[in-house]
């Protein structure tokens, strides 16, 4: 719809923007040596080497399994929660809702810990268990556990997709299937469920996508018993040969993008008509929900029992390692019991300013990076050229990028790149990583927001006189508005929860909570570190209060 | 490696080396350490009997592998590839004593736990998820057994590590004299009496006070690492990975 003038610069500078934390990444992993010592010879050694490591394929097979399973596991919870939710009288609603997304304001690796805490061999509910049952009924630690746990945790992502698409469908057709008799089985699965094929292919991907480079829970959860995936074996590199070994780890990072090439072209492949299912029309909608009857309690208690393992049991032992000075076989925990933690974190500097800060990415640089990807958004707005194919591919290839390397990768743009290098050590650095590294999250949200307003709804505003840029300003983007500001909402909470990115960047002036919590986890202070979490899980909850208590809707 | 070079203390604003074991304590001028730590083990007071309690290096394998119900799953050590200190720590003991890869066997027969952090594994023994902890950085241990009575801290009898926490003035740093007041203040006795204060720490000093550990245990069985080149034999790639792959080899024999 809009003019070249206006879409060739937008893309120009968001392939900037992706391309060169990239092309550094892909120039290192062909040296010898870091790319700043200025000394390495062009190689494939790296590549050489790290196909040569048995641990390499064993880390990349045990990521395709964890990233299978999570899509097998999420996909359908997913599925179903968002149909139940959005469509169907299930009880509470009003409070099941905020509670869904609970997973995913834990940053995966204090999830990782509140598990270990709450359900590992000396847990507090596995004591109980095995006081009643004489055994442990579970094991945190085995491969099947984290891969479901996994998966339990991307159920948010699904449903986030699935009901965003759910509810800008207007229920009518639904209706029409039931009105002709049709089991709300049936309904679900032959008219809402092909409906929302698109979202569906996304969030497939999107979550095969973040198996890949999947790293918290493994890390906590599996790697102390030998359970590697790839971002572990890439974490592992940084130490392995006693000085980071930059261009293995980059090697390592190019084989993964490789393998988000063909994904993204199978969506593509997947999604050529996506037309077909635009089903906003100039017209009113209002949604009925479907009875559920004598279904309605148990269904009930599935829902309330996946919250329950996937954010009561992990956010309980956050809570109450944060309140202990220590826990464990015989420890009576009201004795342990203790404030300090909690005052320290409270007290110090550093982690206020990281709390002030977290505040500051989530908020303001939320709202600054969906501008930003609302307007590349509208640059490809039904338009399927060249370019907005280009757009595609370039949206996603950040994805295949582990958060951990994609901050590592702008460092390195901020320090050597002389026009970026006094931003360095300020809050930019990091709302820029953080743009990029969720650009394929917050751009998925807009364009669903985009594409499901009816073509004929611009098109009456175009041939009534109104100039490209008035249609997008006058009709478009107000009756986007809705979803604009639910994408404000959902960046704010990845945000808020992002912990890898910012690792390398973080100096004095950057820390974010965080990578706060991975520097204080790596030390092992975990009570700290759950006491960190839980201030920043509380902020998350204030966040999400004022936004649903000013109207923003993510449900009806 | 150029330009991490140290700069030269020098003479009126240097360091008051009198004092100090110089060969051990600095290396040419340019590295100090200025706090020694022991690396130590750790063990659950609650869950591990008087006697199953390792003592000594030398016997370590062979309990381990005489009491399975004990320690089956229940040790904890670090993962040497994700940390520089873990890889040190063993490296030395294999310097130190013959047939030091019976341990890792061990640890791979009794499923051992590896960790990335001393702290994470003084989480997992005093939980009671693992019995026993091998090669901690003490001063965190120590730490939490001030608060912890269940935690329990072993200095192997036979040899205890003990690496420096060191102090050095990069060549191109911008306040050289700020720098050089600094570390005179870690130096000096007023510094020393400070940090000896920290629970699993003992001074560089030796004429200040130590805390908190056995002055003879010092004396005997504590082996500080001596500064110097030789020190970056860990540094060698193809050693390094030589050292790992047999650690790997010998933790997969003892699986089977």
């Amino acid at each position: 719809m809009l003019a070249l003038s206006f879409r060739l610069p937008v893309v120009a500078i968001m392939a900037a923007t992706v391309m060169l934390p990239l092309s550094i990444i892909a120039y290192q992993s062909v040296l010898s040596e870091p790319f700043f010592m200025g000394g390495g010879a062009l190689t494939l050694d790296s590549f050489r080497y790290i196909f040569s490591d048995p641990a390499f394929w064993t880390a990349l097979q045990n990521s395709f399994g964890v990233a299978t399973g999570m899509v097998l596991v999420a996909l359908p919870c997913g599925a179903v929660l968002a149909y139940l939710l959005v469509r169907t009288d299930l009880p509470a609603r009003w409070l099941l809702e905020p509670l869904v997304l609970v997973p995913m304001l834990i940053p995966s690796i204090v999830l990782g810990f509140g598990y270990v805490v709450a359900v590992g061999p000396a847990g507090f509910y596995t004591q109980i268990a095995r006081e009643w049952l004489g055994f442990a009924p579970w094991n945190v630690y085995s491969r099947a556990t984290i891969t479901v746990l996994a998966g339990l945790s991307m159920v948010p992502y699904v449903y986030i997709y699935l009901s965003t698409a759910l509810r800008s469908l207007g229920s009518d057709i639904e209706e029409a299937a039931r009105v002709a008799g049709a089991h709300p089985l049936r309904v679900a699965l032959d008219v809402s469920l092909p409906m929302i094929f698109p979202a569906i292919v996304f969030s497939t991907v999107l979550i095969f996508f973040i198996g890949l480079e999947l790293f918290g829970l493994p890390l906590v959860l599996g790697s102390p018993n030998g359970f590697d995936v790839l971002a572990v074996y890439l974490y592992k590199l940084t130490n392995l040969l006693g000085v980071p070994s930059y261009h293995l780890m980059a090697a390592v990072v190019m084989c993964l993008i490789a393998m988000t090439i063909p994904l993204v072209f199978l969506q593509r492949l997947f999604l050529r008509r996506a037309e077909r299912y635009v089903s906003v029309r100039g017209k009113g909608n209002r949604s009925r929900p479907v009875p559920l009857g004598r279904w309605r309690w148990p269904i009930f208690a599935i829902v309330a029992a996946w919250i329950t393992v996937t954010a009561l049991v992990p956010l309980s032992g956050i809570v109450i390692r944060s309140f202990v000075s220590h826990w464990g076989v015989g420890v009576n925990l009201i004795e342990a019991f203790t404030l300090d933690t909690m005052r320290q974190i409270l007290t110090d500097t550093v982690m206020l300013r990281g709390i002030v800060n977290s505040v500051l990415i989530g908020v303001v640089g939320g709202a600054l990076a969906v501008a930003c990807y609302t307007l590349v958004a509208l640059a490809t707005h039904r338009r399927h050229d060249g370019l907005s194919r280009f757009v595609d591919y370039l949206v996603l290839v950040p994805r295949g990028l582990p958060g951990l390397v994609a901050g590592l990768a702008f460092l390195w743009v901020f320090v050597f790149f002389p026009p970026l290098a006094p931003l360095r050590s300020t809050l930019f650095s990091v709302w820029l990583a953080y743009t990029v590294v969720w650009l394929a999250y917050g751009m998925r949200l807009i364009s669903t927001s985009l594409v499901q307003i009816g073509k004929e709804v611009e098109e009456a505003a175009r041939s009534c006189g109104a100039s490209q840029g008035r249609t997008i300003r006058d009709v478009t983007l107000p009756l986007a508005r809705n979803g604009l500001l639910a994408s404000w909402l959902l960046i704010f909470l990845m945000f808020e929860r992002e912990y890898a990115t910012g690792v390398y960047l973080l100096t004095s002036g950057t820390e974010v909570i965080g990578t706060l919590l991975v520097t204080l986890a790596e030390t092992g202070a975990m009570d700290r570190a759950s006491a960190l979490s839980l201030v920043n899980v509380v902020i998350i909850g204030i966040g999400l209060g004022i936004a649903l208590r000013f109207g923003v809707k993510i449900h009806d | 490696m150029a330009d991490f070079y140290a700069a030269r203390a020098t003479k009126n604003g240097g360091a008051p080396l009198d004092g100090f074991v110089t060969a051990l304590h600095t290396w040419d001028g340019k590295v100090y350490t200025v706090m020694n730590e022991p690396m130590c083990w750790v063990y659950n007071k609650k869950l591990l009997p008087e006697d199953k309690i390792p003592r000594d290096h030398a016997g370590l394998a062979k309990l381990l592998n005489d009491n399975p119900d004990t320690f089956k799953g229940k040790v904890s050590s670090y993962d040497i590839e994700k940390t520089g200190v873990g890889f040190f720590s063993v490296a030395l003991d294999n310097k130190r004593m013959e047939n030091f890869f019976e341990i890792p066997k061990a640890f791979g027969t009794a499923k051992a736990r590896f960790l990335g952090s001393s702290g994470a594994m003084v989480e997992s023994v005093a939980s009671g998820e693992s019995v026993f902890g091998y090669n901690l950085t003490c001063s965190v241990p120590a730490f939490q057994a001030q608060k912890n009575p269940n935690l329990g801290i072993v200095y192997p009898s036979d040899f205890t590590n003990v690496v420096g926490r060191v102090a050095l003035i990069p060549n191109k740093a911008r306040n050289q004299n700020a720098a050089k007041l600094f570390l005179d203040f870690l130096l000096s006795k007023d510094g020393q009496s400070l940090m000896a204060a920290t629970p699993g720490l003992y001074p560089a000093h030796k004429d200040v006070p130590v805390k908190g550990l056995d002055a003879e245990m010092i004396k005997t069985s504590f082996k500080p690492v001596e500064l110097g080149p030789d020190l970056l034999f860990n540094l060698d790639p193809k050693e390094r990975l030589a050292f790992l792959s047999r650690w790997k080899s010998s933790i997969a024999s003892g699986r089977r």
